[in-house]
């Protein structure tokens, strides 16, 4: 029994019940967080046929992931729409270990597994309806396929593989359109590593082919909308380069520490090096444009390959920690010894982005108590979604408009205001960019303040405040 | 040895060098300017000074092995009057019997002065039994150095070779070293020492890849050619010539320190005498076995250092060239080394601990500033080290001595009385616990650290996790190191100065002690004075008396012995058997040519074997390919094999390695190449013969012991007696070294 469980190979099932442990036990940890809510409500409107034009400006434009979300949370609400990713996830975490056992050797595609698991970013998105993961997986199942391509005999099974390969990164790259920066260093990695064999240069067409008739066709096509909507992140979101590069990095410095031993590796050393190359577009599109936007969440697509060159670096320390000593358990012990501070650090992380977005949950039971249907609501957050999804059965006449709606003054600068029933304020987080102290002339003497909600993050404490109309 | 000047990469490494140094500097400076966490000044400075005195050491090193140079013996000068220097404290009669017969055996005229500060009857007995001189003084003023003046004071010749009582010479080593004194101006020519023991605390033996690296590898192997290039090479206390007009114009050899030697060399540099290092082995020592003797050893190397630093420091000294000047401080300033890697063993734990960092914050810009330095600075050491360095087995030792070099400045500071000077012990040492608290200690603090910090950050009571992380690591490699050295000290070690077994094979007949019976070949592996392992492809009759006949590479020594112990492996069809003999009343004669063989040809054969350095980078990455021709894969083999002579007199030799291509035979018998091989292995009771053509011939070193090597390719490769030999010698090989 003992000889079953710690045989290399059967660790990765070890790992699997990790993660879906650590992430399936606790889908109800929030409430929906506002991009989960975006996506689902879009992935709804596209199932119904009614797809609402301008609607996924917040979700990037994207449809593969909201379709799945909708229709995990038609089979399971919220925990459903969730369990989708946390799937996916785990796939993606076999398919990283199949990459490092493909292209290293058994135990470093474990390691890899456990690198990629242990990760803060990984379970947290796992257990988050937005499209990250999913993007993530297509994108880890490319590379899984590429690289059982490379080391497939001529034949089929590898014109197979380089094909599925391609297809996938593909689809990796409709569902989050960030991932094409990875693309071209894949592609010219391939074409390497297959010599521009035909199979490659026909399965590349395939995928380029089927880019330009999504590029035309597609639902949300990315020509006008996506370019406009990076250009608005990058400006509106934009922060110094050392402050920008010290978030980046905070998520994945170990990672890439770990992967600079993995290029010391005797014999995987290039390989590491080249999957540490893949890793860097997505951190390089952060530096140079200087947007922050999301930075947290993009790191897990770093992730995909810095986790097979950090695991190869994991190999090489037990080496280098153990003096070459010929006894395998001092070995064994290096390497379980980094992999736990490697878990450490990344359960740390996987707390703090867990906490790193106010829990609406309260304020959601506060309308579900003291709310009506039809009532109206106006906030000063774009997180009206949160609302429509959370009490839309309950409430399904109520309205949620935005404070800059609401209180506006007309072309004569005299003022405008929708009679609200109550006000949201979040002036440090949602609402920021619209601070209720701005609109003191419409709330002061109609509305009195009924519940003030503090929230402790991991990065300091933000309040909700709501008011009633007197 | 390698020809430095032959290596292609010389001039590209040089230039990583000036590249490391460039990068160091602007790292120290960075980090002093822009990272020093003052709220935290005694952890803060403590680690940057440490990290500068790192980055001195390692430009003292650069500089000192710039341009290596290893020399060509010149033709000897004849007519010369030598004597040879033998001090002795209280190695053993037994120890002092090899080494004597050693210089016995010196080709060169000679005399032989045993300076016994034991005054010891029965080394008076030993020299007058082996015609040596037996001096011994009254008073023992001055250690090592003052018996070595006192020998001064009993010799009138005109050169003086020093060996320490353990150090084994082989007979050329005058005539190797002698002619260098043509140059009037020189002082000393010193050979390297060379370690027989290559299962010591200082080795670390690849026995498969035939790997050798020692704790001394660097300093003997590179360090000293690097100083000769800057006349600066020094006298290590053994295996050197020297000059007695060079030594009465010093006073004779430095009194004032327990490192003689370096202080004598720096005094003769001083005066304006010159020294030759002559990089080829000329004696062969045994090092310190077990951490004991070696930290013994280094608390007086370390109170040397300390002596000549702050007494006669080289910096002050009048005559010294700078280049010199430079050279010495580099050997000198090592004692440093142990408060430098303290401070790296400390550190970790302390933030880990605390949370407070000796620098303002470990984050991006810090690692893009210390990750390219140290990859660098690793990469140029191993360059400039020309494959002898070995980073990580340095770190290993650095470790087992921090505490001992700390220590050494305590005793340093004692009054010089309750000093007490100590001989490194040889022979068994057994490591006392002692000895390894400082290690523990590291070990047991670094994980308790980590633990400590990684429970904090699990619960998230910190947010420093990254720090965290990185600290963790470092206190991982400490402790790695800490363990290494441990597992070191604690080995069993199977060499001892009383039973030394050298892996070397010969042909041996072996019959009933009565003489009964058809003799029977084997391969004797592992000889001593006392004993042999016979190997045979058959089965060894039990534990009863043999008569074996010794077949040495010149003589044949008649010897009978008991099998003390057995082991057996099938190799299909048939047992190899391997027994250990003890030889029952050997006449003493007879285990002086034993002795004599295995230290004037076995020793140098067997350690010619082994590498000790790996290719580099640069090397392997420009190097003509066909000067790193990599070699058919070996299987090490024990088979004895026999040449048929026509007239009768066979020529016994043994098959040293096998490949499906040829196999390497060594034998008496001096073939040539392109001649036309056939040896006919003897299995037991079957033979099998194999024939090819002699594609290369190596000769022993040993003019009394001739040892030729012929590598011949088969006639007929990869046939099936070929592979099936091939299974014969792995399991030979498996049970050899099982």
């Amino acid at each position: 029994m003992k000889a079953m469980i710690f045989d290399k190979k059967n660790i990765i099932w070890l790992i699997l019940l990790y993660g879906f442990f650590l992430t399936a036990l606790d889908l109800d940890f929030t409430a929906i967080f506002v991009d989960e809510a975006y996506h689902i409500n879009i992935g709804h409107q596209l199932l119904d046929g009614s797809p609402c034009p301008g609607c996924p400006f917040a979700t990037g434009y994207v449809f593969m992931h909201p379709v799945l979300a909708a229709l995990g949370d038609s089979a399971g609400g919220l925990e459903g729409a969730r369990m989708v990713n946390v799937i996916l996830g785990l796939c993606l975490v076999f398919f990283i270990y199949i990459t490092g056992k493909t292209l290293f050797s058994v135990k470093i595609g474990v390691i890899s597994a456990a690198i990629f698991i242990f990760s803060g970013q990984t379970p947290y998105l796992m257990k988050l309806a937005t499209y990250d993961m999913t993007a993530a997986f297509f994108l880890g199942a490319s590379m899984m396929f590429l690289a059982i391509s490379f080391k497939a005999s001529p034949g089929k099974a590898r014109s197979a593989a380089l094909a599925a390969g391609m297809f996938l990164l593909f689809l990796a790259s409709i569902t989050k359109y960030l991932i094409p920066v990875f693309v071209p260093l894949i592609v010219l990695y391939a074409l390497y590593r297959h010599r521009f064999s035909r199979a490659m240069i026909v399965s590349l067409l395939s995928a380029a082919v089927l880019a330009a008739l999504f590029y035309f066709y597609a639902p949300y096509s990315p020509r006008t909308e996506v370019m406009g909507q990076i250009r608005d992140v990058q400006s509106g979101s934009h922060v110094s380069f050392v402050t920008l590069a010290d978030w980046t990095l905070r998520w994945v410095a170990l990672g890439y520490l770990l992967a600079v031993f993995g290029m010391m590796h005797e014999k995987h050393g290039k390989t590491a090096a080249v999957f540490t190359v893949l890793s860097l577009p997505i951190i390089l599109v952060h530096l140079v444009t200087g947007a922050e936007q999301s930075v947290n969440k993009n790191m897990l697509y770093a992730l995909v390959f810095i986790a097979p060159a950090a695991a190869a670096g994991v190999e090489r320390i037990g080496d280098i920690f153990s003096m070459r000593s010929p006894s395998r358990a001092l070995k064994r012990f290096f390497i379980a010894a980094v992999m736990l501070v490697f878990w450490a650090y990344g359960i740390n992380n996987f707390r703090w982005l867990q906490k790193q977005y106010p829990d609406a949950s309260a304020m959601i039971g506060f309308f579900e108590k003291n709310g009506f249907d039809g009532m109206t609501v106006v906030m000063n957050g774009w997180d009206s979604d949160i609302y429509r999804y959370s009490l839309g059965s309950k409430f399904p006449n109520a309205r949620y408009v935005h404070i800059t709606e609401a209180f506006r003054k007309d072309a004569g600068g005299a003022p405008i205001a929708v009679p609200a029933d109550f006000v949201i304020c979040e002036d440090n987080y949602y609402g920021r960019m619209y601070p209720c102290g701005d609109y003191g002339d419409y709330l002061d003497d109609d509305y009195r303040l009924i519940e003030h909600f503090m929230f402790e993050l991991s990065w300091g404490v933000t309040d909700a405040r709501i008011f009633g109309r007197r | 040895m390698i020809e430095f000047k032959q290596i292609k990469t010389e001039r590209i490494r040089r230039l990583v060098a000036v590249v490391a140094i460039l990068v160091t500097l602007y790292y120290l400076y960075w980090r002093v300017t822009g990272t020093l966490n003052h709220n935290a000044p005694v952890l803060a400075w403590s680690l940057w000074g440490a990290e500068v005195f790192g980055a001195i050491t390692t430009f003292l090193f650069y500089f000192t092995v710039w341009r290596p140079i290893n020399r060509k013996p010149p033709e000897p000068l004849t007519g010369r009057k030598v004597d040879i220097f033998i001090p002795t404290l209280n190695e053993s009669v037994s120890v002092l019997r090899t080494t004597l017969l050693a210089c016995n055996d010196i080709t060169y005229p000679h005399r032989t002065l045993v300076l016994d500060d034991g005054g010891r009857a029965e080394v008076k007995k030993l020299c007058e039994e082996l015609r040596c001189v037996y001096l011994s003084r009254k008073d023992h003023r001055h250690a090592k150095a003052g018996n070595l003046n006192f020998g001064l004071d009993n010799s009138d010749a005109e050169f003086i070779a020093v060996f320490d009582a353990d150090h084994v010479p082989l007979p050329h080593f005058v005539d190797r070293l002698i002619g260098y004194f043509k140059d009037e101006k020189l002082s000393f020519a010193q050979a390297p020492q060379e370690f027989y023991n290559i299962d010591s605390f200082q080795h670390r033996t690849d026995y498969r890849k035939k790997y050798i690296w020692t704790e001394q590898n660097l300093f003997y192997s590179l360090i000293q050619p690097g100083r000769d290039r800057w006349n600066a090479a020094y006298f290590v206390g053994s295996s050197a010539l020297m000059r007695r007009k060079a030594l009465d114009d010093i006073g004779g050899f430095a009194r004032e320190s327990v490192t003689e030697d370096m202080l004598t060399s720096i005094r003769l540099h001083a005066k304006g005498w010159r020294s030759v290092y002559h990089n080829e082995h000329l004696a062969y020592g045994i090092a310190a076995e077990t951490i004991l003797p070696f930290h013994i050893q280094r608390v007086r190397w370390g109170l040397g250092g300390w002596q000549v630093f702050f007494r006669s420091n080289p910096l002050f000294i009048r005559g010294l060239k700078f280049s010199q000047r430079l050279c010495y401080l580099a050997s000198l300033i090592y004692p440093f080394e142990g408060f430098q890697k303290f401070i790296f063993y400390v550190v970790p734990p302390i933030t880990l601990f605390t949370g407070i960092l000796p620098m303002n914050a470990l984050d991006i810009q810090y690692l893009l500033h210390f990750v390219p330095y140290y990859a660098i600075s690793m990469f140029a050491f191993n360059e400039m080290g020309r494959g002898y360095g070995g980073s990580l087995m340095l770190e290993q030792f650095s470790m087992g001595k921090f505490m001992t070099y700390m220590q050494t400045l305590g005793v340093f500071l004692l009054p010089s009385k309750a000093r007490r000077f100590k001989v490194t012990p040889k022979g068994e040492g057994k490591a006392p616990r002692r000895l390894l608290v400082p290690q523990y200690t590291v070990i047991l603090v670094s994980m308790t650290a980590i633990v400590w910090a990684l429970v904090q950050l699990v619960f998230q009571l910190r947010n420093d996790e990254f720090i965290i992380a990185v600290n963790s690591l470092w206190a991982l490699y400490n402790t790695g190191l800490g363990i290494a050295i441990i597992q070191y000290a604690r080995q069993k070690i199977s060499q001892r100065r009383s039973d030394f077994r050298i892996p070397d094979s010969v042909p041996v007949l072996f019959r009933n002690a009565d003489g009964s019976g058809e003799p029977r070949l084997a391969v004797a592996n592992n000889l001593t004075r006392d004993g042999l392992s016979l190997l045979y492809v058959g089965t060894i009759p039990g534990r009863r008396p043999l008569k074996l006949d010794i077949l040495l590479p010149g003589r044949i020594i008649e010897v009978s012995g008991t099998a003390l112990h057995e082991k057996t492996v099938e190799a299909g069809d048939i047992v190899i058997c391997r027994s250990g003999f003890r030889f029952d009343q050997v006449a003493v004669r007879k285990q002086d040519e034993l002795s004599r063989y295995l230290f004037e040809s076995a020793v140098g054969k067997f350690l010619r074997e082994y590498s000790n350095r790996y290719e580099t980078y640069l090397e392997r990455t420009f190097q003509d390919p066909k000067e790193y021709r990599k070699r058919a894969g070996r299987t090490l083999s024990y088979l004895p094999a026999i040449v048929p002579e026509h007239g009768g007199k066979d020529t016994f030799g043994v098959i040293r390695n096998i490949s499906p291509t040829g196999f390497l035979f060594a034998s008496q018998k001096e073939f040539a190449a392109g001649e036309i091989l056939k040896a006919v292995t003897v299995l037991g009771e079957k033979t099998m013969t194999l024939e090819g053509t002699i594609s290369r011939v190596l000769a022993g070193e040993s003019g009394d012991f001739p040892i030729h090597m012929a590598g011949v390719r088969l006639s007929e490769p990869h046939s099936p007696d070929v592979d099936y030999l091939i299974g014969i010698a792995e399991k030979g090989d498996n049970l050899v070294n099982r």
